[in-house]
């Protein structure tokens, strides 16, 4: 008997990735690689679409700073069968909007029975602040950290165990930059900040959380990427939030709970994205790092950069066919064509 | 099935000062000898300016490793 065969997928958020750096759109290679891992551990930027999400029931979602903690093998995952999900809402939102995400949350309660505590206000506005660094990717900052860590606290006080967040976000100023990211190029101008906001409440409160940004209607444009179109669905995002954090794993400290670090088989990320906290704590174990070449970002951190020890693969397609090989004990050499090289006596 | 509640308590700030703030902190370093060490060396040269909440690596040139990050660190109110 072998331990149940644990696979990462890691599309950062914010880099521009081809392949999930839009809304939802990597869902699909995480519902293939579903089919050939017993448990998947991703997060929510590759999970999430908007209005649209998908189900697995062997796929756990976790916030990113909880996947570097998992990776650094600080955290353990602790899988459950339901979350009560607290709902945070930024002072910043006008009523309208504000009534909209209290309709969705109670939706989610109607319809897919999940379950949510009463929601909480902050009691400053949070004043997102969009940035985008010299790479190309986009960074974000929030004006009032400690007013979403209040209300976070105030959440889990009233007995919530996971966090939904929606913050106002300002309406992009860059026209070129919206327009290019709803046609399906360039970098999601808001999904920087996103990950800023939920990791403040992963790191102080050790919680799943996930985000969902406030922002008026778009006019319709009949040029939508597809990539890019789960969030024109609607009026708000936060569908499939609440939808993931209903069974996020809370996270442990103790040893002999939970899903560690030391039972990922496999690390599937886009090739030049090398650089970050997760990637860099797994090169020093026995996880098997794939890395997709045809999945390109604003990262310019390949593993020959840094010296790195990865099993590289053109594609996701590919990326299936190694974790297979990789499964089932089979050396990818085995299936390439072309002379297998004899053995040598090792001097 | 009734509607959610807003909860009415107020939140009362957690003290005047000092208060959280955000930054977006670029800055380079040289590329450790050994990976082992590399995750150590940013995390040593982010925390000057504060404590890290997010960062990469964004790329590699002329011996230095190029990082972007998001830190938090005290202000005045």
């Amino acid at each position: 008997m072998t331990s149940p065969y644990t696979v990462g997928v890691i599309v950062p958020t914010g880099v521009g990735a081809v392949i999930g750096g839009y809304a939802g759109d990597a869902l699909p290679v995480v519902r293939a690689i579903a089919q050939v891992a017993d448990r998947v551990i991703t997060h929510p930027n590759v999970m999430n679409g908007a209005s649209l999400y998908w189900n697995l029931p062997n796929v756990l979602y976790v916030e990113g700073f909880g996947i570097d903690q998992f990776a650094a093998g600080a955290w353990g995952l602790q899988p459950v069968r339901r979350n009560r999900i607290g709902l945070l809402l930024d002072r910043g939102i006008e009523a309208e909007l504000r009534w909209r995400h209290l309709q969705v949350a109670d939706a989610a309660r109607a319809t897919l029975g999940l379950d949510l505590t009463d929601y909480v206000v902050t009691d400053e506005a949070l004043t997102v602040e969009l940035r985008s660094a010299d790479s190309g990717a986009t960074w974000g900052t929030i004006g009032n950290p400690d007013s979403l860590l209040r209300a976070a606290a105030k959440l889990i006080a009233l007995g919530a165990t996971a966090i939904a967040v929606v913050v106002r976000f300002p309406e992009t100023t860059d026209a070129a930059a919206l327009q290019a990211y709803r046609h399906g190029q360039g970098v999601d101008p808001l999904a920087g900040a996103e990950a800023v906001i939920s990791h403040l409440i992963v790191r102080q409160f050790r919680i799943p959380c996930a985000h969902a940004p406030a922002l008026s209607p778009l006019p319709i444009d009949p040029a939508i990427s597809p990539r890019s179109a789960a969030e024109e669905l609607g009026y708000t995002f936060l569908p499939c939030v609440l939808a993931g954090l209903s069974r996020a794993p809370q996270f442990t400290q103790q040893p002999h709970q939970g899903i560690w670090a030391d039972s990922l088989d496999a690390l599937v990320i886009p090739a030049s994205c090398c650089g970050g906290s997760a990637v860099l704590s797994l090169s020093q174990t026995n996880t098997q790092i794939i890395t997709v070449a045809e999945n390109t970002t604003r990262m310019q951190v390949y593993p020959k950069d840094l010296g790195l020890q990865t099993l590289s693969v053109r594609s996701y397609l590919e990326a299936i066919g190694a974790l297979v090989a990789h499964r089932a004990g089979i050396t990818t050499a085995s299936l390439a064509a072309g002379d297998i090289a004899p053995l040598q006596c090792s001097p | 099935m009734p509607f959610m509640n807003c909860n009415s308590v107020n939140i009362k700030s957690s003290g005047p000062n000092p208060i959280m703030q955000t930054q977006l902190i670029t800055t380079t370093i040289p590329v450790p000898t050994s990976v082992n060490q590399m995750q150590a060396d940013v995390i040593a040269a982010l925390s000057s300016q504060g404590e890290p909440l997010r960062w990469s690596i964004t790329k590699v040139q002329s011996g230095l490793l190029y990082i972007e990050a998001i830190v938090t660190c005290d202000g005045e109110a």
